[in-house]
């Protein structure tokens, strides 16, 4: 479209006794330029005329301008005033034309049948084309202010060309303790594929797979080694775009919207109603959430219903019920309720809440309602990099059949809990340098404490681009009292990003009176990575601890394609 | 239990009745297409393009680009895109689920899946950068919780104490020695740990520092 805005010029009430001539503003864009000229998007069918003047108005806001030295009917030619200034292609601009030229240039279309042809006169023959019956359709709603093509019908997703996107990694990492030559090491090979409209309807087919070999030794036990080839998502979707409320996916996958109700080997739909709310179910089985991923023995059923505020979907709630069947048996009535509430600026508020209801069956927890898990966040960012963040998190053990954690017994059940609560801030301190604080207070069924940080960082640290942090932290935790202090820094070079930093923690253990009961521990880390333009990243890292008289390390390196 | 039996049967007739029904009903009251997000215009807005197309199309296929194409995404929008986010194609972020602008307000999970199922809150950058999904700095994040990592446990491989950490499950997990040491308890055999009694509260005889030895407490 090209915008057209009427406005009286200046100069016309500054001249009152002169008839006020009426202008209108013409935007342009520069689609070439060298030094001296500029070429520009519009010519003389947009009202143009050589020595017009033109301004530009590059991003930097220093306006720069020209005059008209050549034109053609869409395009002209512009002598920069500033031989020093080469606009970038894509840079506004503007002219003023007069109105009374813009109408001229602005004549009407021909009459679109001559008296001759329409009546049928042998004119019509005579110029060789011949009779038709009248055009059926109607004309598009454009306007002559509007680009040809602006309603150009867009490919659906089933007319795109299909192409593969994701990632291939492998990962090894090594451990060793020195105390009874401990060490674990674990390698990796994975994928992460999505085939966008891989069967030409328009659906995706989804990858996602690990193989890892780990083996692991282990003082006076056998040692462990194990191989395993992990299935995250094979999955088939279709729909859930603008041209399809309706979304299906099929196979083995995360739960779309709902996350909360875990991996399904079944299938799920979900629906955009006109009002922007979704509502979905699903049916399937729930893989073991470990290494594993057994399928089999938890079949689940789930619904849930996504409220949207408005078309910015700036405020959204979620309500979703999940029942799961244990070897068939009833086992889960899992209530899942989540709110998102992410203003550009201001405070966000993002939470969660579980809540598992239990029946008289469920002897360690007894009926009734429980929120077995939540996670409340609110914080906000402020100009120049400030920010604060408050969090509270619930965790208790669910009353299930389902094989979910390590064996946990019906007193634990029944009682154990954890709750914490904190806060984080960063506050800049002017130029390069920022402080920032960290705090927590934890409570479970039998101890409190709490934990604090403080440090600073500084940016172009001695040298341009050195990333320097330090700072100073306790913890009262649920086994020991930890002092200690960190510092760290990081640099980007043409060869990647390196980071180093030592740590040092004091850890008094509670229960103890006698002089064994603190451990200090020193800790040294360092890492590189780069990433290239061919798609390539690569990583290495190292980590060595001391404490005592022994010592462990653990290291590994990451290699990753993304396409 | 006839009554709780009834109950579980009509929960599950009642979950699969739901998804009859959303079946029959998916038909109707579809979201017209100018209705869905028409407010943000086209999947890739071009207003801000310069006029001359040939710039980045090629002339006989408007949905390629030509080779030598380049996008400042940063100068042309005013969003800069970093890390691997600057190495996606525009089809990546831009393309038929809808109007960008949406899924970047929600943050990370916008766009990408919450393999921590939730559990972890939406601050995916404290532990992953946009550069590639390895985490860093979980040993800071864990001296911060009421289990720092002291000695043998800060070189033990996350999924010993966290069943799921190898598919990003994390919690909850028991913070009583017993909970991953169960085998170790039943080798203890000099004494013979489990036959006097000596089942829980390990940290009264054992430092967490190392696998072995027992110190005495006070």
């Amino acid at each position: 479209m090209i915008p057209m805005i009427a406005w009286n010029g200046p100069g016309a009430s500054a001249a009152p006794t002169v008839q006020q001539e009426e202008f209108v503003v013409i935007e342009l864009r520069v689609t070439s330029a060298r030094p001296r000229v500029a070429i520009v998007d519009r010519g003389t069918i947009d009202g143009l005329a050589r020595l017009d003047r033109v301004v530009f108005r590059p991003r930097d806001g220093v306006p720069y301008e020209g005059t008209i030295v050549r034109i053609e009917e869409r395009v002209a030619a512009v002598e920069l005033d500033d031989p020093a200034f080469v606009p970038q292609p894509g840079t506004r601009g503007e002219t003023r034309v007069p109105k009374a030229r813009l109408d001229a240039v602005r004549v009407a279309p021909p009459a679109t049948q001559p008296d001759a042809a329409k009546n049928g006169a042998p004119g019509a023959a005579r110029s060789g084309v011949p009779d038709h019956p009248p055009w059926e359709r109607t004309d598009d709603e454009w306007t002559p202010e509007e680009p040809l093509l602006a309603k150009v019908r867009p490919l659906r997703p089933a007319e795109r060309e299909s192409r593969t996107s994701g990632r291939v990694y492998t990962i090894y990492d090594y451990a060793h303790s020195s105390e009874g030559s401990r060490s674990d090491s674990f390698a990796r090979v994975g994928t992460d594929l999505t085939w966008e409209n891989a069967f030409g309807n328009g659906g995706d087919l989804h990858v996602d797979g690990e193989f890892n070999a780990r083996s692991t030794t282990v003082p006076d036990d056998d040692d462990e080694s194990t191989s395993r080839l992990r299935l995250d998502r094979l999955s088939y979707s279709w729909g859930g775009n603008r041209f399809q409320p309706n979304r299906f996916e099929l196979g083995r996958f995360l739960q779309h919207e709902v996350p909360e109700f875990g991996v399904l080997d079944g299938f799920q739909w979900g629906r955009r109603l006109s009002s922007g709310n979704t509502v979905g179910a699903s049916v399937g089985y729930m893989p073991e959430p470990d290494g594993r991923q057994s399928t089999g023995d938890d079949l689940q059923v789930a619904a849930y219903y996504r409220f949207v505020a408005d078309e910015s979907e700036m405020l959204s709630m979620l309500a979703g019920y999940q029942k799961t069947f244990h070897h068939m048996d009833a086992d889960r009535d899992l209530f899942v309720a989540k709110l998102l509430y992410l203003p550009p600026v201001g405070w966000n508020v993002s939470g969660t809440a579980w809540i598992d209801y239990y029946d008289a069956t469920d002897t360690a927890k007894g009926s009734g309602f429980e929120v077995t898990q939540a996670y409340l966040s609110t914080g906000r960012r402020f100009d120049g990099g400030s920010s604060i963040r408050f969090t509270y998190t619930h965790l208790a053990f669910p009353e299930i059949e389902r094989n979910e954690f390590l064996p946990v017994t019906n007193e634990q059940l029944a009682k154990d809990r954890s709750d914490r609560v904190t806060a984080s801030g960063r506050q800049t301190l002017g130029g390069d340098v920022a402080m920032f604080a960290r705090g927590g207070v934890w409570s479970d069924e039998d101890d409190d404490g709490t934990d604090a940080e403080f440090g600073l960082e500084l940016d172009d640290f001695v040298v341009r681009g050195l990333h320097v942090e330090a700072a100073g932290f306790g913890v009262d935790s649920r086994f020991e009292k930890t002092v200690g202090w960190r510092a760290g820094l990081s640099s980007t070079t043409s060869h990647g990003l390196w980071r180093a930093g030592y740590d040092f923690t004091l850890n008094d253990i509670d229960g103890f009176t006698n002089d064994n009961d603190s451990v200090p521990q020193h800790r040294v880390r360092g890492s590189w990575e780069t990433h290239l333009d061919s798609g390539w990243s690569l990583a290495a890292y190292g980590d060595l601890l001391l404490f005592d008289n022994e010592q462990s390390l653990v290291a590994g390196v990451f290699l990753e394609r993304s396409f | 239990m006839a009554r709780l039996r009834a109950w579980k049967a009509a929960a599950l007739a009642a979950a699969i009745g739901f998804l009859a029904v959303a079946c029959v009903v998916q038909g109707h009251d579809s979201a017209a297409q100018r209705l869905w997000w028409a407010g943000f215009g086209p999947v890739l807005p071009h207003d801000t393009f310069p006029g001359d197309c040939s710039l980045c199309h090629v002339g006989n296929d408007w949905q390629r680009v030509s080779g030598d194409f380049e996008f400042d995404h940063e100068q042309e929008t005013g969003v800069a895109l970093e890390g691997a986010h600057n190495r996606a194609t525009c089809l990546r972020c831009h393309n038929d689920r809808g109007p960008v602008a949406v899924f970047t307000a929600r943050g990370c999970i916008g766009c990408h899946e919450d393999v921590h199922v939730g559990t972890l809150g939406a601050e995916c950058t404290t532990c992953h950068t946009q550069e590639t999904w390895q985490p860093f700095g979980q040993r800071e994040l864990h001296d911060r919780t009421r289990f720092p990592l002291i000695g043998v446990h800060a070189s033990t491989a996350c999924h010993r104490c966290h069943t799921g950490a190898e598919v990003g499950r994390f919690t909850p997990t028991d913070t009583e020695c017993v909970t991953c040491h169960a085998s170790d308890l039943q080798r203890a055999t000099n004494p013979n740990h489990v036959a006097l009694g000596w089942i829980d509260r390990c940290d009264r005889c054992h430092l967490p520092r190392t696998w072995e030895q027992a110190e005495i407490g006070g």
